[in-house]
């Protein structure tokens, strides 16, 4: 050691300071391998990296998550075609009644407001 | 091949050129002039770790190890783990020379040069390591692709 400067700094630290900073690198390149997110563009083979990336197990009980996802769909879509269905029904009874009221109407207009009313 | 990648990652890749050449250039002065150590007044850290001789060797092929990785790059699956693994032994070798410089005498103009070496090979490594988990999962991906496609065969 020569020097004030060396005199401030024992070895021990010298060495603690080489030491520590190579041990922060090495964690932080193992942290970045750890968590590097791999980005998943369409089209793209990093997409197919991605996709390949969740193992066997995972990619079955996505398989099976589909599955009951589109077991769901079909049966709300079948209930939207009952409930669509009725509601046409609805509709129509609706316009018949309409109709109905309105022929009804023109067949008693002339006779409104006298005695014809009254008599009803 | 190799020049078409070559030239695609020179641009972002200038830095870990330039650091990769410095830590060859260092080897190559510390083996040229063998008594460069002798000097009471620097390099006392460096001196207490190891002969000057073992740090040229040291500095030279970690140099030269970087330099033909980064030349091949991509051409082969291991060159982004060795150009980690190079940019540590190098910040290594910067935060070493930094704490000699510091610990000396007198502080001398390339202190600063060897603490900005590390922070750019810091960097260096860390994206090299992320370079390296894009490779791996390729890898991985096409061992799965082959794996499933042996299955769908029936082999």
């Amino acid at each position: 050691m020569h020097g004030a400067a060396a005199e401030s700094f024992p070895e021990w630290i010298q060495y603690l300071f080489v030491g520590a900073s190579a041990f922060a690198i090495f964690v932080g390149t193992v942290f970045t391998y750890i968590k590097k997110a791999i980005p998943a563009r369409p089209g793209s083979d990093v997409t197919v990296v991605a996709a390949a990336f969740a193992d066997k197990r995972t990619i079955e009980q996505l398989i099976e998550a589909l599955d009951a996802n589109t077991s769901s769909e079909r049966r709300r879509t079948a209930s939207l075609e009952e409930h669509s269905e009725a509601t046409r029904q609805n509709t129509d009874a609706l316009i018949n009644m309409l109709v109905f009221i309105r022929r009804r109407a023109e067949q008693e207009t002339p006779l409104r407001g006298g005695a014809h009313l009254q008599g009803e | 091949m190799i020049t078409i990648r070559l030239a695609k990652h020179w641009r972002i890749r200038r830095s870990e050129w330039l650091l990769a050449l410095c830590t060859t250039a260092l080897g190559v002065v510390y083996l040229l002039s063998p008594h460069l150590f002798d000097e009471p007044k620097w390099f006392t850290t460096m001196r207490s770790i190891m002969p000057q001789l073992w740090w040229g060797w040291l500095a030279l092929g970690v140099g030269s190890m970087r330099l033909t990785v980064l030349f091949i790059n991509g051409a082969w699956r291991a060159s982004p783990h060795l150009r980690c693994v190079g940019a540590q032994v190098s910040c290594a070798l910067w935060m070493t020379l930094f704490v000699s410089t510091i610990s000396s005498e007198a502080i001398v103009q390339s202190v600063g040069f060897w603490a900005l070496f590390f922070v750019f090979d810091a960097f260096s490594a860390i994206d090299a390591a992320g370079d390296a988990r894009i490779e791996d999962e390729k890898a991985r991906a096409a061992r799965l692709g082959a794996e499933s496609g042996d299955a769908r065969r029936g082999c």
